[in-house]
């Protein structure tokens, strides 16, 4: 072995670091191939947001108004907010927080309410405990059912499932826990998440060479691809190393799946660049690019935007069943606003309300954007197959909850972490309109439901395993262990 | 022009702790971006000051399969990526990039950057 064997080894391993300049020439789109592996009639969709940091449900489809906690238990030391700020749209049996009045400089995109007065048909609120307060372990957690499937995420199982022959089934976009792979080493190659750092630019990540600028014809490119399988095998290092298993992987991914993204030209179909910086290049911009700049705006400036545009469109074409996006530490703008707060959900360590109130309307703010494109395209672009949401769901997966106290009567202040909570779920495949569980006015701690019947129950306490069920059995996902949340499904 | 991360991960803009376990689906593509892009830059920049394709006139055709320019490029091109010499085998293989599909000479500079590229993307480079 020479010198430069271990900073190869490096190269491989953190490619996606690297920068390159990107380029390439346009082709006629083709329609996805109906006749994949997995068969595309019966083929779930999952879209999982991770709300990062601590989203609480007491602060946006649980909340409790002060008149309804007992004298006794001190109202004004608790997390409950004034009647005129909380909202029940004509229809709903889910109740919100309205728009905060004062929200310091952190500026609110969309509100819990416009998202209720939308999507309260598709809305379902199960009640829940974590087992973590801290953010990595309780992030990870939220997507393995704190290990009930071996250790599988939830976007793994949904790819292994639904995702044989997809070339990306399972994309990951998030950041922390919510990027870890899952631990189940048997995990079938095809499942496991590609990462994607960069939403914006990954099309050019799926052509080994359109948009270079080289006088080089695709031709050429192709033939030495060609010469170069030959020399794999006639070299010495291919006869040692004809069956490692990392190389042998690694050349059938090179051979298969980078091929088959070329053939898709999954580079055309991703494209979300605006045309203007990428036509000189020979690049084009995706059939859906028009229709994904109306629904998400901030496309071009906003990362979290463009996690939502990304995902669906890898969905739509058919290259992935399962996507993964994340809110991430970094504080976002738009213009001079401050849409998204430092530290995401977790600015709640110095101003609650406010960071609660705006960040779960920019969670909402692309949950509504997919929804929306998810209702009006037919899968794969094919009337048979019917509107995408029909087979979609979208798991709003947060950390953890927040503490339910606060100073007596201050309507500023801080929480720390809390394993109480609930999560959010999107999806005609579950009971919408509906809470499961609930919350108790006296200490604002929410309480599961009978697995068997889905009525509350005070004394239930469900926790990460039974999310997680819930989830996989709406996608028709089975694994040993996996509980019946018949009871919630619609 | 935009900066763009090709696929893969960025440990720290992404909080990923630990290195993954294996390459991912689009690696080999980036991989062929970077090696197309660097060898297309390094055959340029040899038009002016020649660096590695020492042996060959950038402006003109490419050499003769049996001719000492071929062999003395491709051997810069072993050593530098593979620190070895190549095989009398894998020079035969590598002839083929002399000419197009249709049989017709490619010029110099065509034979450099796919010749460079060709050995920069082997496994043997990636993994040795």
């Amino acid at each position: 072995m020479h010198h430069h064997s271990v900073s190869r080894r490096n190269v491989l391993r953190g490619l996606g670091g690297l920068g390159a300049t990107l380029a390439a020439t346009s082709s006629p789109l083709r329609a996805a191939d109906p006749s994949s592996p997995a068969n595309p009639e019966d083929r779930k969709l999952l879209f999982v947001l991770c709300a990062t940091g601590g989203a609480s449900i007491v602060d946006s489809f649980l909340p409790v108004e002060l008149g309804e906690v007992p004298n006794s238990a001190s109202p004004q030391t608790l997390n409950a907010y004034p009647g005129e700020l909380l909202v029940q749209p004509e229809g709903s049996t889910i109740r919100c927080v309205r728009p905060l009045p004062d929200t310091d400089f952190l500026t609110a995109e969309y509100s819990i309410e416009a998202f209720l007065r939308d999507h309260y048909q598709e809305l379902t609120v199960v009640c829940h405990e974590v087992t973590s307060v801290n953010h990595t372990v309780a992030q990870k957690r939220a997507l393995t059912g704190a290990g009930i499937n071996r250790g599988r995420t939830l976007a793994e199982a949904a790819a292994e499932r639904h995702g044989m022959g997809l070339p990306l089934a399972n994309c990951n976009m998030a950041v922390g826990g919510y990027v870890e792979p899952g631990d189940d080493r048997s995990l079938m190659p095809h499942a496991k998440g590609e990462i994607i750092a960069s939403p914006l630019t990954y099309a050019v990540s799926t052509h080994g060479s359109r948009g270079i600028t080289s006088s080089l014809a695709p031709a050429q490119v192709d033939r030495a691809r060609r010469i170069r399988e030959q020399l794999e095998v006639a070299s010495s290092f291919g006869t040692t190393y004809r069956d490692a298993r990392g190389r042998l992987e690694y050349l059938r991914m090179r051979s298969e799946v980078s091929s088959q993204l070329e053939e898709m030209d999954a580079i055309t179909k991703l494209m979300l660049l605006d045309p203007s910086g990428v036509a000189e290049l020979g690049l084009s911009r995706s059939p859906l690019q028009q229709d994904l700049y109306k629904v998400f705006p901030g496309v071009l400036h906003d990362q979290w935007q463009q996690q939502g545009a990304l995902a669906f469109m890898l969905a739509y074409y058919g290259l992935s069943c399962a996507n993964t996006m994340s809110l991430n530490f970094n504080p976002a703008f738009d213009g001079d606003a401050l849409v998204g707060a430092p530290l995401a959900f977790d600015f709640s360590h110095n101003f609650h309300r406010g960071a609660q109130n705006v960040m779960w309307g920019r969670v909402l703010r692309v949950a509504d954007g997919l929804i929306n494109l998810l209702k009006r395209f037919d899968y794969l672009g094919d009337p048979a197959l019917g509107k995408m949401w029909d087979r979609s769901l979208i798991y709003v997966a947060t950390d953890f909850g927040r503490d339910k106290t606060r100073p007596p009567d201050e309507w500023n202040y801080g929480t720390g972490h809390h394993l109480n909570n609930g999560s959010v779920l999107l999806s005609p495949l579950l009971q919408g309109n509906r809470v499961f569980g609930g919350v108790d006015p006296s200490t604002l701690l929410t309480h599961g439901f009978n697995l068997r019947t889905g009525e509350s129950d005070p004394g239930a306490v469900l926790r990460e395993p039974e999310v997680y069920s819930l989830v996989a059995q709406a996608l028709d996902i089975d694994f040993p262990g996996r509980r019946d949340l018949s009871a919630v499904l619609a | 022009m935009h900066l763009a991360a090709l696929g893969g991960n960025d440990p720290f803009g992404q909080g990923l702790y630990e290195p993954l376990e294996s390459p991912l689906v689009t690696t080999p593509l980036a991989l062929d971006r970077i090696a197309l892009a660097a060898c297309g830059a390094r055959v340029e920049r040899d038009r002016l000051s020649a660096v590695v394709f020492t042996q060959l006139d950038l402006a003109g055709e490419a050499p003769q399969a049996d001719s000492e320019a071929f062999m003395a490029t491709i051997t810069t091109l072993y050593q530098r990526f593979l620190g070895r010499d190549p095989e009398p085998t894998e020079a035969e293989h590598i002839t083929e990039l002399l000419v197009d599909d249709a049989g017709a000479p490619v010029s110099a500079s065509a034979f450099a950057h796919l010749a460079c590229f060709t050995v920069a993307t082997t496994t043997e480079f990636l993994y040795f």
